[in-house]
């Protein structure tokens, strides 16, 4: 008799055909829209930077468990998610190893570590890029234009917010299909919701968390402009980051955040407010990174003391005095810590500024114009030309060295990229275009590497030599010892990159004098009349 | 369209909704379990050797919740010892076995009401609430859509408690399962009627029926079958699972919780079957007892799906040959539905007063499911029914914590299922929570012998 093997089992007995891979591998598929974004906007190598980054993660999780003695479970899609979430959030240009480095992070650092699958504290790509971003910030703060905008330098819409000058901003049709600065994934908003859609549609997130999420970076932005009724950045700070890419994909990832919907508002809300104070007070223009990270912290104890109502229960026991206390506690370190970051931040502010404008000044007469004939206060007669300003969107202060009546020479600070961040360099030029001197005021390049800027062997070279006469006007930057013509300079070796930065600073320096010199000589000779 | 937060939608699979109930075939031996019901096990009235009639009393009520039992048809008691009967936990229970003679001859003890009133629809009027209670208790009802418990009983309301409604659930949310859907539609006043008995046995003038809108048939002749009596309402409901529940199906109607630990009576509301109603119609016009109910007999592992109108106690095989035997290779036989039914390891099990539905599945649909480590996904959450955390109190099992677990409130879990249907990671979290409610209630009862 066929039925004489009957299976005894604990109902239920049937089960829906959701399981870890098929969840997995649709979310894979969801990000293939903005991958196909990434590819077109920033071209094919993104492709071949997706595939090493995948490759990788996929490696490190299967041999991790080879080597721990576990079952290989590759195949069930949640290393592919994460060797694509982490290639998605790189800059288009890194070097190709560079995602291998960051697979192994994310896998081996942030997941196998803690046991793998279903264990892990943070998301596995957030980790991966915080620590690409910590060792290797001039990679990763390097961005491409996407294809069909012309610029020189490129920037996202964040660090452009953060910078100030506001003119250099796309307009916002482009930034939502993604025809902006940014990492490979997160540019096109529109390619993300296309996948996010889907997502929510088959139930594999909850919109609680990314609606949350963004809905409190777009209140809060708005209520940062409520003075000036001016709400064109909300959309800014919505689709000109990784906020997108983040609230749908990152901060709804199962592991890592609340499994309430209760909880995931509370965790949404959390990492919009950190991400905004990031983004206004901190250091770096994007803070969704690490908003999710902080939160992801937070998310057992949201478990713990978030949980649904229970059927036929009026006020939850679970809801006592006890976790209250708790709450109310965590909310007032949250404000403290803000009002003590805004304050500090404050505090300082001013000066600091003041300090280094004392700097600044103290090079122009120390440094800068070491062997100009002038007999005036160049600091004192110090000038500013309307729309000139600097990385502070303040006007840029211009000292005028003189000779009787006559200006023979100028001197200004310029900011640039580096490789590890802004280059902020005093230079001089004589009206003809020659160098008097510079100084490098400021700069986070690696220390004993890129740092060799500072030695007077480099700093020094650039006396003298005449940007006026140079070919296109740029200086060219030459091996050792090959320097010959005035307008070359010799780089430093192993540094060529921070050579190469400061000699493009300067190159941009010179071209606001070119366009500015005959509005300097008029502003100069007006205010000397006085 | 009214429904609740939380609950699946597994497909419905109602493959025996159009198929009008049939009468089954005779068995020539018939496994009568002296407890069919939740409480005291009824006590035998026969002995081994008796001749019995079709609706014969056999077994005694065993104390105030407990139920008559009697024969399902005529014949020779040739046995009255321990049988496996449907169960969760494959227990034996003291049965009785008639070895039919063929005839099946009616008690004549079993008489309609009043020979004038018995089939006249003011029979409700005339009638006091105790005496429905009565015939109720002699009849041997209990609650048949699977919960079997004593309907006098239920009725029975305690002094102080205010009963404003009683809702009639034909919600069927179960998939495959369709006894009730073919009741409402072939016997919808039958139906009604029984309701109006039951609010007359406990003086309430509001009645609901709830039905599920995948039971389009069925709305309708019980819309027909109540249109002349204003004081009962049908409600069409959304389809989810489990809205079959009775404190859900109290939640959607009404908008009342029952609290944990709770009756729905103390909210004010009786929730009672269908089926359960039409055997109320049955006891009290008729006087006839409980001893047959209609079976649905399905699943891929059936040859021939049907609705059987079954004796009580024929075995489970008998019944299966009637529906063309088994197709295909047989892993699971189930009393009851897919979602909380129970699996039989031997079909020679009796059906008893609430075996609503035979499933077979095959090994197309039994697939073995390797747990996975839970990924936080939150499922088991979102479809709690009484919104529970599962995964916590699964996890805490699984680690022997079964006092950390008890803060998770396990002992408010229904076992309805939801939580390990939709599971990715095909944890059993059902198993794994009765494995907590055990151990808690085991430590609750050495607390209280102390």
């Amino acid at each position: 008799m066929e039925e004489s093997r009957l299976i005894v089992s604990v109902s239920p007995h049937i089960r829906h055909k959701d399981s870890i891979p098929r969840i997995m591998w649709t979310v894979a598929l969801t990000l293939v829209p903005a991958v196909l974004a990434g590819i077109y906007f920033f071209g094919p190598r993104v492709l071949l930077l997706l595939l090493i980054g995948i490759a990788s993660a996929v490696a490190t999780e299967a041999v991790l468990q080879k080597f721990m003695k576990k079952d290989i479970t590759v195949s069930d899609g949640s290393a592919v998610v994460t060797g694509m979430l982490l290639v998605m959030v790189l800059p288009p240009g890194v070097p190709l190893w560079l995602p291998v480095v960051g697979s192994f992070c994310s896998i081996a650092l942030a997941k196998a570590v803690f046991g793998g699958l279903g264990y892990n504290i943070f998301n596995p790509a957030l980790i991966g890029r915080a620590i690409l971003v910590a060792s290797f910030p001039r990679f990763m703060t390097t961005w491409l234009m996407p294809r069909g905008i012309d610029s020189t330098t490129a920037a996202t819409p964040l660090t452009i917010i953060k910078t100030g000058n506001l003119q250099g901003l796309p307009s916002i049709g482009n930034m939502f299909i993604g025809k902006i600065g940014g990492c490979i994934g997160e540019t096109s908003a529109l390619a993300l919701l296309i996948g996010a859609v889907f997502l929510l549609i088959r139930g594999y997130i909850i919109w609680h968390i990314p609606i949350s999420f963004v809905g409190t970076v777009a209140v809060i932005t708005g209520l940062s402009q409520i003075g000036e009724w001016n709400f064109a950045m909300i959309p800014y700070h919505i689709f000109g980051g990784g906020l997108i890419l983040g609230a749908f994909y990152m901060a709804t990832d199962m592991v890592t955040t609340p499994v309430t919907k209760k909880g995931g508002v509370i965790f949404g809300i959390g990492a919009g407010i950190i991400t905004c104070v990031i983004r206004y007070w901190g250091g770096y223009p994007e803070g969704v990174c690490y908003s999710i990270l902080i939160m992801n912290a937070f998310t057992p104890l949201i478990d713990k003391y978030v949980r649904p109502r229970r059927f036929g229960v009026v006020r939850d026991n679970v809801f006592n005095l006890k976790t209250v206390l708790i709450i109310v506690a965590l909310t007032i370190t949250c404000i403290i810590s803000a009002f003590a970051l805004t304050m500090v931040n404050n505090a300082t502010k001013e000066r600091i500024a003041e300090q280094k404008l004392f700097a600044q000044l103290r090079s122009v007469s120390e440094a800068v114009f070491r062997d100009v004939d002038f007999d005036n206060d160049p600091i004192k007669d110090s000038i500013t030309i309307p729309d000139l300003v600097d990385e502070d969107n303040n006007p840029k202060l211009i000292s005028i060295g003189k000779r009787g009546d006559e200006v023979i020479a100028v001197a200004f600070k310029h900011t640039g990229e580096g490789y590890g961040g802004l280059i902020s360099i005093m230079i001089g030029l004589d009206m003809d275009g020659k160098i008097t001197g510079i100084k490098i005021l400021e700069h986070s390049e690696s220390p004993g590497i890129g740092s060799k800027i500072e030695n007077p062997e480099f700093s020094n070279q650039f006396k003298g030599k005449h940007l006026g006469e140079a070919p296109d006007d740029e200086l060219e930057v030459m091996e050792e010892g090959e320097a010959e013509e005035s307008w070359q300079i010799e780089g430093i070796t192993g540094a060529t990159i921070s050579s190469y930065a400061v000699t493009e600073i300067l190159n941009e320096a010179f071209m606001i004098f070119d366009e500015y010199k005959d509005q300097i000589l008029e502003k100069a000779a007006s205010e000397g009349g006085e | 369209m009214k429904t609740f937060r939380g609950g699946v939608h597994p497909d419905c699979k109602k493959e025996s909704a159009d198929i009008k109930i049939e009468k089954a075939d005779l068995p020539p031996k018939l496994i009568i379990p002296l407890q069919q019901h939740i409480g005291a096990p009824a006590q035998p009235l026969v002995e081994v050797g008796d001749e019995v009639k079709k609706g014969q009393k056999i077994a005694e009520a065993g104390g105030f919740v407990s139920a008559n039992i009697h024969a399902s048809t005529s014949g020779k008691v040739i046995d009255i010892s321990e049988y496996l009967y449907p169960n969760t936990m494959g227990r034996k229970a003291l049965s009785a076995i008639i070895e039919s003679d063929g005839k099946d001859e009616q008690d004549e003890q079993i008489k309609p009401y009043e020979a004038k009133l018995f089939d006249s629809d003011d029979l409700v009027d005339h009638i006091e609430g105790q005496e429905i209670l009565d015939l109720i208790r002699e009849a041997g009802v209990v609650g048949m859509g699977g919960a079997t418990f004593p309907t006098d009983v239920k009725l029975n309301i305690p002094p102080g408690k205010e009963i404003d409604s009683i809702i009639l659930n034909g919600v069927e949310c179960e998939p495959y399962v369709t006894p009730d859907h073919r009741l409402m539609v072939e016997k919808p006043e039958k139906v009604v009627d029984g309701l109006r008995f039951m609010m007359k046995a406990i003086n309430v003038n509001r009645g609901f029926i709830g039905i599920e809108m995948n039971k389009p048939d069925a709305i309708e002749s019980i819309r027909k079958a109540t249109g002349k009596y204003s004081n009962i309402k049908v409600f069409p409901l959304k389809v989810k699972y489990p809205q079959g529940w009775e404190n859900i199906l109290i939640k959607v109607i009404l908008d009342r919780e029952v609290p944990p630990g709770s009756l729905p009576l103390d909210v004010g509301v009786v929730v009672a079957n269908v089926g359960t109603s039409a055997a109320v119609s049955d006891a009290v016009r008729h006087g006839y007892p409980l001893i047959e109910r209609v079976v649905s007999v399905t699943g891929s592992g059936i040859a021939e799906p049907r609705n059987l109108l079954v004796k009580i106690g024929t075995p489970f095989l008998h019944i299966i040959e009637q529906c063309g035997g088994f197709k295909g290779t047989v892993k699971k036989v189930i009393a009851g539905g897919p979602m909380m039914g129970f699996t039989m390891f031997d079909v020679n099990i009796p059906v008893i007063k609430g075996t609503t539905n035979i499933l077979a599945l095959t090994d197309q649909e039994v697939k073995e499911h390797e747990p996975k480590p839970c990924i936080r996904c939150g499922r088991c959450v979102n479809v709690c029914p009484v919104r529970l955390v599962p995964r916590m109190i699964a996890l805490l099992a699984k680690q022997d914590e079964f006092e950390k677990a008890e803060e998770y409130n396990p002992l408010d879990c229904k076992e309805c299922g939801c939580c390990a249907y939709i599971c990715p990671a095909k944890i059993p979290l059902v198993q794994l929570i009765q494995h907590a409610k055990a151990d808690i209630m085991a430590r609750q009862r050495a607390a209280k012998a102390k």
